[in-house]
């Protein structure tokens, strides 16, 4: 039943309306234990952290009253650099804090929409068995708070959200978060825990366009979001903010996907989940596992040890989420080199194969927006858009004395690539940009833009300068 | 469908379509609405897509504190201090000092924290009454543009001239606005009133909404549905209408 409430509310109309639910105060809700459940001794405050951090696994072995407070706000938050949003959210931000409770445990939830807020709001936990999982129950108007009861009858991981009409428009402006239903015996110990909930935003503006944006409900009704991210901002799991762990320790992920649209294939590249608990279950039903899915509206649970040390980006695998969205974290791990599981580059030697592949001449063009064109088709996957990369990831080229201090080296660098270890603006990075296969004027382009836009200010660079070095680069080789 | 409907429709009609109506009729602060039709954002029962409405005399901008503290004086019944609590709750004219002082630099901005019922019976002794769901959206349910944004948060969503009252002096300032019916539509099973039968069909008429775009429709609907007349809200307010004369 409580599906069939949640997809009417999911086409929009509200929950509330759809299975009329007086107000009572039910039997749950009393000290008398119903048959069939474990005794309820006791109670306490839930437990809860903001992300990505979890509780600590639960000590108790009875079932106890939990007493939950959430209360909703609508406020303007930063969802990348220069680009902020109105936000709803459970608590203070987006995703909702992480609760931990016990199989069995009655959740005794008072739930509160702000009075300053523009909308109604409500709650549905997907951990709770019920019409519309509370969310009639906790229907209310800005300036009242709700309270009703459930028990958490079922272990697992679970999506909290909120589900008011327009459904899809709540939960992409925020309102989601995770709960966890410990079974009674509590769940295998690991050394670390974290949390890591996927969401769309639909804004007004492209990627990046700075400023005030605004929920796009055409592109949402599409499924077509600017942004897909962790824990509900660009960067929120990146650089300062990476999740940090020894090697060797043992971890666990509870990932959630708030949507509303997009299946998440996560992923860590250069790593694979020891036990994946598939869809959030309590059970491990795959070992070994390289990218495991979470559903729109579900989670999942992965177990896993970092055996070496380094700098390790996870990801929705369907890439260009990950590289023009937003959907990329990183997980930086402190320890000794590990060079019997892997060595890293051990040599580096000239490939010269002897022949030379056919290439169609690239189409040219005098057009002024030519470099422009170039650097959005080519650069922005990694450099992003404003020019100013991904900290530790992919160096900047806004203000970038690399960059801007060699301008034959930077023409080397689009020419035949580049690889190894690298200090821009005193940060160091080692990465990979291979050799795009630019035509000469495509080079001269691209670097007249990006040393003349971003805040750089240098000196263009002319086809005749591209085809100077390429021409010296032949020299050399044919020297060798 | 059903023959009440039907024959209010059809009441409707003729005081829609078959008197004269003119704007001269209105008085000051008043913008006359011509007869119409407005299409729901759900399909109604039978498949109708379209209710006409009435001409009516309507508010220009919502009722302001000092309209209100004019009522007030007159009405002591609805000081903060002798509300009933059947009609209003704990935060009915919160933001008033006192019975007759609202916040000087809100005393022509439009009055908030007050419940239907104050807002019908401040109507009631200007000679109107509070707009129908099917007036309010009629003439201000205008816009389904995400790009409108007023001062508030949504403000698109809080009314909107009708196209073709958009030279006519109607303002919406960015608040919610109460409606005769707002509890009629879609909201039984929570508000109480329970009539279990309508509600599965209401949820019906929901998957077949009109335009699923309309989203500010959503979030009007939404709210309505959130509320009880006794509730008294910090970004909820009203207009008056009246009748042509």
């Amino acid at each position: 039943m409580k599906h069939v409430a949640w997809m009417a509310a999911a086409f929009g109309l509200i929950a509330p309306v759809c299975a009329g639910n007086p107000e009572v105060s039910a039997s749950l809700a009393t000290s008398r234990t119903p048959a069939g459940f474990e005794e309820v001794r006791g109670e306490e405050r839930a437990v809860m952290t903001s992300a990505p951090h979890v509780p600590p696994p639960l000590t108790r072995r009875h079932a106890t009253k939990v007493l939950l407070d959430i209360e909703v706000k609508e406020h303007t938050k930063l969802l990348a650099d220069g680009v902020s949003y109105t936000y709803w959210t459970f608590g203070d931000d987006a995703p909702g804090q992480f609760i931990r409770i016990r199989e069995g445990d009655l959740v005794q939830t008072r739930f509160s929409n702000h009075p300053d807020n523009s909308v109604a709001h409500n709650i549905d936990f997907h951990a709770a068995t019920g019409p519309g999982g509370g969310g009639e129950a906790s229907f209310v108007a800005p300036g009242h708070s709700a309270t009703f009861t459930w028990r958490a009858v079922r272990a697992g991981l679970y999506l909290y959200h909120c589900v008011a009409a327009p459904a899809g428009m709540h939960l992409s402006n925020g309102m989601y978060g995770l709960i966890l239903v410990e079974p009674k015996q509590g769940l295998p110990k690991v050394d670390k825990e974290f949390f890591i909930v996927q969401g769309e935003f639909y804004t007004n503006g492209a990627y990046g366009e700075r400023g005030d944006q605004r929920f796009d409900m055409a592109k949402a009704v599409r499924e077509q979001p600017e942004y897909v991210v962790f824990n509900g901002h660009v960067g929120a799991l990146m650089g300062e903010n990476a999740l940090r762990l020894k090697a060797g320790e043992s971890l666990r992920l509870y990932l959630g996907n708030a949507g509303p649209a997009l299946m998440s294939s996560f992923h860590i590249v250069g790593e694979i989940f020891d036990d994946v608990y598939g869809e959030g279950g309590t059970q491990i039903n795959q070992h070994n596992v390289q990218t495991t899915v979470v559903p729109v509206g579900g989670t999942a649970m992965v177990d896993l040890a970092m055996d070496v040390p380094g700098n390790y980006q996870f990801v929705d695998h369907s890439m260009f989420r990950a590289f023009n969205k937003g959907a990329m974290g990183a997980l930086q791990v402190e320890g000794a080199a590990r060079p019997e599981i892997f060595s890293g580059r051990q040599s580096e030697q000239i490939f010269s194969p002897g022949t030379h592949l056919q290439r169609v001449a690239a189409v040219t063009s005098t057009n002024a927006d030519h470099g422009k064109g170039v650097y959005e088709r080519i650069c922005t996957t990694c450099h992003q858009p404003d020019a100013r990369g991904l900290p530790g990831v992919f160096p900047p080229l806004a203000g970038s004395d690399f960059l801007m201090s060699d301008a034959e080296r930077a023409i080397r660098v689009l020419l035949e690539g580049l690889q190894g270890p690298i200090t821009v603006n005193g940060q160091a990075f080692n990465g990979v940009m291979p050799d795009f296969s630019l035509a000469d004027d495509e080079i001269a382009s691209v670097l007249t833009y990006v040393r003349s836009n971003f805040g750089n200010a240098g000196s263009p660079v002319t086809t005749a300068d591209v085809q100077r070095i390429r021409a010296m680069n032949r020299t050399v080789r044919s020297s060798r | 469908m059903r023959p009440s409907i039907a024959a209010s429709m059809l009441v409707l009609i003729a005081i829609g379509f078959a008197q004269p109506a003119y704007a001269s009729a209105c008085r000051a602060r008043e913008v006359f609405v011509p007869a119409g039709v407005y299409t729901p954002f759900f399909k109604t029962e039978g498949g109708t897509r379209w209710v006409p409405v009435a001409p009516i005399c309507l508010g220009e901008a919502p009722v302001t504190n000092e309209d209100f503290l004019g009522f007030i004086r007159e009405h002591p019944d609805w000081r903060k201090s002798r509300i009933k609590a059947l009609f209003a709750e704990d935060s009915y004219l919160a933001d008033w000092q006192d019975d007759f002082t609202p916040q000087p630099e809100a005393v022509s901005k439009p009055v908030t924290f007050v419940s239907w019922f104050a807002a019908g019976a401040y109507c009631e002794a200007r000679g109107g009454r509070l707009p129908t769901v099917a007036e309010w959206e009629r003439f201000a349910g205008g816009s389904v543009a995400t790009s409108q944004h007023g001062a508030a948060p949504f403000a698109f969503a809080m009314g909107s001239s009708a196209p073709e009252l958009a030279n006519t002096a109607l303002k919406f300032p960015g608040i919610w606005e109460w409606t005769v019916n707002f509890n009629s539509a879609l909201v039984s099973g929570r508000i109480g009133t329970s009539e279990g039968a309508d509600s599965s069909q209401f949820c019906g008429d929901g998957i077949r909404a009109v335009d699923p775009s309309n989203y500010g429709a959503f979030l009007r609907y939404s709210f309505r549905a959130s509320l009880r007349a006794n509730f008294a809200l910090k970004n909820l307010g009203f207009r008056c209408v009246r009748a042509v004369p």
